[in-house]
């Protein structure tokens, strides 16, 4: 992508990272389709687990081709309205379905799940910020 | 921080989105550090000083100076 121009290639890399979503989408349903659930899960699982990871790696070369400033901008967004959209969420399934229905445990479980996420990915960030201290 | 970035960007005849293609940034990013909305990375800083052959301090003004 050396010769391109700096639009062309963030084009590109969005409708990689676009395409990458799409067919991941598909061929998490196909693959989930292939068994009822929670049938086969040694095998469904990993690969469901392959087929979301490769769609994050297909998303690579958008974040590696914006700036710093749009990446703080990304950043933010993503930390305050995803936030904020999920809180919404849960608390409009709690206040139309009820605390223990499926929407609502489901939601919460992916809150759960994105903050055990965080963590996950703050402490990497810590552990790679690390230096002896003088 | 405050900057003279659009001031050297017109010296140079070259319009936000003409800057931006060269140095590789989106034109959003020029102009939110034109307004002074947002402070880019040093790595950026230095980018952006080289391209314009001025030391940083010239074209991001030190305000614990």
């Amino acid at each position: 992508m050396s010769g391109l121009n700096y639009k062309t290639k963030i084009q590109l890399a969005h409708g990689l990272a676009a395409g990458g979503a799409i067919v991941t989408g598909l061929a998490a349903a196909r693959i989930a389709q292939a068994s009822a659930p929670g049938e086969n899960l040694g095998l469904i699982l990993p690969l469901l687990l392959i087929v979301a990871g490769l769609g994050c790696v297909s998303t690579l070369p958008w974040w590696r081709s914006i700036d710093d400033v749009q990446r703080q901008g990304h950043l933010v967004s993503w930390f305050w309205g995803s936030m904020a959209g999920a809180w919404v969420l849960i608390m409009a399934f709690v206040a139309v379905f009820g605390r223990t229905s499926d929407l609502a445990r489901g939601a919460g479980a992916l809150y759960v799940a994105q903050g055990v996420g965080f963590c996950c990915a703050y402490l990497i960030w810590r552990w790679r910020g690390r230096d002896s201290g003088e | 921080m405050k900057n003279v970035l659009r001031e050297l960007r017109k010296a140079r005849g070259l319009s936000q989105a003409e800057l931006a293609e060269t140095i590789e940034v989106s034109r959003q990013t020029i102009i939110a550090i034109e307004a002074d909305k947002y402070d880019p990375s040093l790595p950026m800083a230095y980018r952006l000083a080289a391209f314009f052959a001025v030391p940083v301090e010239d074209l991001f003004l030190n305000p614990w100076r």
